[in-house]
């Protein structure tokens, strides 16, 4: 898997696009997402690009998902819960799974004979990955005393890594007005935590200005 | 561009290398021996037994019990780790522990990189220890001969600690590692001495052994055996066999050293009333009395060992067996005198000869 999209980032950063154009300098852009997988979530950010050739832009973003979390979050605090309830009442759980991400890589766009700006992209990073689950018993929060309870938290429901992340993408920027653009995206992440990895889909628009 | 590119893809491949999460453990609960349990010593090896801990990931899950004889675990007396999990339950065995103590003990499981917390902690008391001493052995000792069937004596064994009634075994046996037993018995204890009489005869002859050990049968907790004792058993002799007739014992202490053969009874009208149990008239003194007594029979055995009749005597004297019997030695009579008989040597052969019972007249 690694080696595949490893080939799929080298060949689209070595190979133009089919049509020429002509581009801005740059860009810079807020952007608002829809994640969704197992939970659906927001995730904010920030997008800044420069064009190195006038089919190649370089770009970077930084973001905040604030809800990935896998089904196996859920079941493994939920083990912990049934396992509380034996001698505790009213006992439960929250579990989510933030990620903070920051990534580098390049944007191809291509021209087209509308305004339309479609492009595709390719970046890596890394993405820190937070395990937020809390325990509380009769509504008090008790996730810090839990060993008083007998439970010890693995890094399966506590804690937090910064693994490496791949993005791919693909979007439309419409310019709306002189430099105002808008950019509807689609991107997916792979981020290679520990166990089974997170995959992160992300749908939603980005509002900035072309320089 | 393209060293750009490179530059990215090491970045994400150095920040990529993926281990498995660790799981979250919750502590085993003790499931026995309960909290607060009196465990019998003899009972022992202890088996601690927790219901599984809970593991988010399962397999390879292991158990470390520890077993103090204080409740903050200051003092461990034994650690089990690395106790694999069973199905539902894990179990230990521990080793011996000492008697007459409180123990606590609680578990934690591990796995995979998390290691759990201790669960509850549960207390025990190990009982005091039942030591039973090997019984000693009291007869028939090394080197005696015996009927056919002895009595098998032991004082009764020493104990300590809080000991169940006894039973007392005894065994019987051809050779002297008891590799083969002939006759076991069984008997409860009695008042200071145990004892058993075999219901069949033993073999005539040949060497024999007997030990014996004592049983807590509800505590299940078993002496060692006595020491070993050798003997043989043969046919009763003539004084035996008569002293069976009138319910006495002819030895009941010490039994005097020999073999018989070297007298006869004297069963002929002729000569005397005979040693076949029966009620004598003493004229003199008007009395009717049992003869033979187990006075006369006792002289008349150590005749039949070869003691010659004023040894005879004197043994008796010696070993706890009192007489008034007096040696009259040929050529006069040679007879021993008793209250109402003499017994006297045939022909006045007192070696190898006839014994005969003859009533007092003076």
């Amino acid at each position: 898997m690694k080696i595949s999209i490893a080939a799929i980032l080298a060949w689209m950063a070595l190979t133009g696009p089919l049509y020429a154009q002509t581009l801005s300098k740059g860009y810079v852009e807020g952007v608002a997402q829809s994640a969704f997988g197992n939970v659906t979530s927001q995730s904010y950010g920030v997008e800044l690009g420069m064009s190195i050739v006038p089919s190649v832009q370089i770009f970077g973003e930084v973001g905040f998902t604030s809800d990935t979390a896998p089904a196996s979050l859920g079941s493994s605090a939920q083990v912990i819960v049934d396992y509380l309830s034996r001698t505790q009442s009213n006992v439960a759980y929250t579990a989510k799974q933030p990620v903070t991400f920051g990534v580098a890589g390049f944007r191809f766009p291509f021209a087209t004979t509308t305004k339309l700006e479609p492009y595709v992209l390719a970046a890596g990073g890394v993405a820190q990955v937070k395990k937020d689950v809390t325990f509380t018993i009769g509504g008090s929060d008790v996730t810090s005393n839990l060993a008083q309870y007998g439970v010890v938290l693995g890094t399966d429901l506590s804690g937090s890594e910064t693994k490496g992340m791949l993005s791919f993408g693909a979007g439309v920027a419409w310019p709306v007005w002189e430099k105002l653009v808008v950019d509807f995206q689609y991107r997916y992440g792979r981020v290679f935590t520990s166990g089974e990895g997170l995959n992160m889909n992300r749908v939603g628009v980005g509002i900035g200005v072309r320089f | 561009m393209r060293r750009y590119s490179c530059a990215l893809l090491l970045l994400t491949a150095a920040c990529s290398s993926s281990s498995p999460s660790t799981p979250s453990i919750a502590a085993p609960t003790p499931v026995s021996p309960a909290t607060n349990l009196i465990v019998k010593y003899q009972d022992q090896p202890v088996t601690l037994t927790v219901q599984n801990a809970v593991a988010t990931q399962p397999g390879g899950t292991t158990y470390t019990f520890e077993v103090a004889t204080d409740l903050s675990f200051a003092s461990k007396v034994q650690t089990k780790e690395n106790v694999a999990e069973g199905g539902g339950q894990t179990s230990v065995r521990l080793d011996a522990l000492a008697a007459s103590r409180d123990y606590y003990w609680h578990v934690r499981a591990q796995s995979a990189g998390t290691t759990g917390v201790f669960g509850p902690t549960y207390k025990f008391t190990m009982g005091a220890a039942i030591v039973i001493n090997s019984p000693v052995p009291i007869a028939p000792l090394t080197g005696t001969q015996t009927s056919l069937r002895p009595a098998f004596r032991v004082a009764n064994a020493g104990r300590t600690g809080p000991a169940g009634p006894l039973t007392y075994r005894f065994e019987i046996s051809n050779a002297a590692n008891f590799s083969s037993i002939l006759i076991t018995g069984t008997n409860s204890e009695g008042v200071n001495e145990t004892g058993f009489v075999p219901a069949t005869n033993l073999p005539s002859g040949i060497g024999l052994f007997w030990r014996a050990s004592a049983i807590d049968t509800a505590n299940g907790v078993s002496s060692t055996p006595s020491a070993v004792q050798s003997f043989t058993a043969s046919e009763p002799s003539q004084a035996e066999f008569v002293a069976a007739q009138i319910g006495a014992t002819l030895w009941p202490g010490t039994v005097p050293t020999g073999t018989v053969g070297h007298a006869t009874m004297g069963n002929d009208i002729a000569f005397g009333a005979g040693w076949a149990p029966q009620t004598l008239y003493y004229g003199p003194g008007n009395v009717f009395f049992k003869s033979p007594d187990i006075e006369m029979l006792r002289l008349f055995d150590l005749l039949d060992r070869g003691f010659d009749p004023v040894s005879a005597i004197n043994w008796l004297n010696q070993n706890g067996y009192p007489t008034q019997a007096l040696w009259y030695p040929p050529p006069e009579k040679a007879v021993i005198g008793l209250k109402y008989v003499y017994i006297a040597a045939r022909g006045k052969q007192s070696v190898n000869g006839i014994w005969d019972i003859v009533v007092r007249v003076e």
